[in-house]
């Protein structure tokens, strides 16, 4: 269904990135080995934790898990690989992971100093490439200003053609969405808006133009961020019966996107 | 399924309050079948079901669904209050409802 591929667009366009090659293996056998392993240890205590984090509901549910990762095991062995070895695709890897654990135990420091190498030592690495995709999809709300910058940063240093189309994409939804970047946050995903129909006008924008892209972008800033009275809509439910979601005025309203697996 | 018990927990709790959970059923399939599948797993509240010959694209279009779940809470104006990615935490979906539902009590006081 074209109009699905259309809206699913903007996270298909990354999924090419994933595939992206695995950097050429640095020089030191012994700090590759070392990086492997600790990756290792990192995969196993990630596979326990995506399950726990599922279950924590709570603000001091989730704080309790953060405390109980085993911190000292990975950020300080990560971090001396990382400098020992600075400037080198081992070491991309290295902060790509403690990224990752900054985002799990929620360690704001971590995260904005990860992304801070990253977009300034690294910013032509395949690894940051593939960074582009998290910093926006299921990124809670905590990192997007960190997240907003590394993608202009990374914009600005890396002109592969599909990290620049990941990078403008993603950074208009996010600082045209996201609340806390205001009107300032939209004026600018406006000028990256903009830049996308005349860079990427009838040509490939991934699995649409530059200019249908930016026509969906738009309506989703204007009509369903925050503030704005939501579009209604004339659905029939479960047992047939056409119903409007104005129907509800008056009424507090949860609207759950959702199907069964 | 994680979140369908604290779902109905929520619908039960507030059953007597001006407050609506609505479903919009997005996921592909037999209308009839998902219907007898609502009824089997208890799931009592409206679902919009934009599927099949019947679709008008509204839930893909309109609402710019990207993956599921995704919430929007609206207030009492039907606007846009909050929009979640995946499930937020439950004692966030909680928490931001209760404060909805305190300022619609304050406004029909005054």
């Amino acid at each position: 269904m074209r109009i699905r591929f259309f809206l699913t667009g903007s996270a298909l366009l990354l999924l090419p990135l994933l595939g992206a090659a695995r950097p050429a293996a640095p020089d030191d056998p012994q700090a590759v080995k070392q990086l492997q392993e600790l990756e290792r240890r990192l995969t196993e205590e990630r596979a326990v934790w995506s399950e726990l984090k599922q279950h924590a509901q709570t603000e001091a549910e989730r704080a309790e898990l953060a405390a109980a990762f085993p911190r000292d095991e990975f950020v300080p062995a990560l971090t001396a690989l990382a400098n020992a070895n600075k400037g080198t695709e081992l070491a991309a890897r290295a902060w790509v992971d403690l990224f990752r654990i900054s985002r799990l135990i929620e360690d704001r420091a971590l995260h904005a100093q990860a992304l801070q190498r990253l977009t300034s030592e690294h910013v032509t690495s395949p690894e940051v490439a593939n960074l582009t995709l998290m910093l926006v999809y299921g990124a809670p709300p905590w990192t997007a200003p960190d997240g907003a910058e590394a993608l202009r940063k990374i914009l600005a240093g890396n002109k592969d053609v599909g990290v620049q189309q990941a990078c403008l994409a993603e950074l208009a939804l996010l600082v045209g969405m996201d609340e806390s970047f205001g009107e300032a946050g939209r004026a600018e995903a406006e000028a990256l808006l903009v830049r996308i129909e005349k860079e990427y006008s009838d040509v490939d924008f991934n699995a649409m133009t530059g200019k249908q892209f930016a026509a969906g972008a738009r309506h989703e800033i204007q009509a369903l961020r925050v503030g704005q009275v939501a579009p209604d809509f004339e659905l029939a439910d479960q047992d047939g019966v056409r119903f409007k979601l104005s129907d509800y005025r008056g009424r507090v309203v949860v609207l759950d996107f959702w199907g069964f697996v | 399924m994680g979140l369908l018990p604290h779902e109905k927990a929520l619908v039960q709790r507030l059953k007597d309050e001006p407050f609506t959970f609505l479903g919009m059923y997005g996921r592909e399939g037999d209308p009839k079948e998902i219907a007898a599948r609502l009824k089997s797993e208890n799931i009592t509240w409206r679902n919009a079901m934009d599927l099949g010959e019947a679709s008008d694209g509204t839930l893909w279009s309109t609402w710019a669904v990207r993956g599921f779940p995704q919430f929007y809470v609206l207030d009492e104006q039907g606007v846009i209050r909050q929009r979640w990615f995946g499930n937020p935490g439950e004692d966030v979906i909680d928490g931001t409802i209760e404060a909805l539902m305190a300022e619609l009590r304050t406004k029909k006081k005054s």
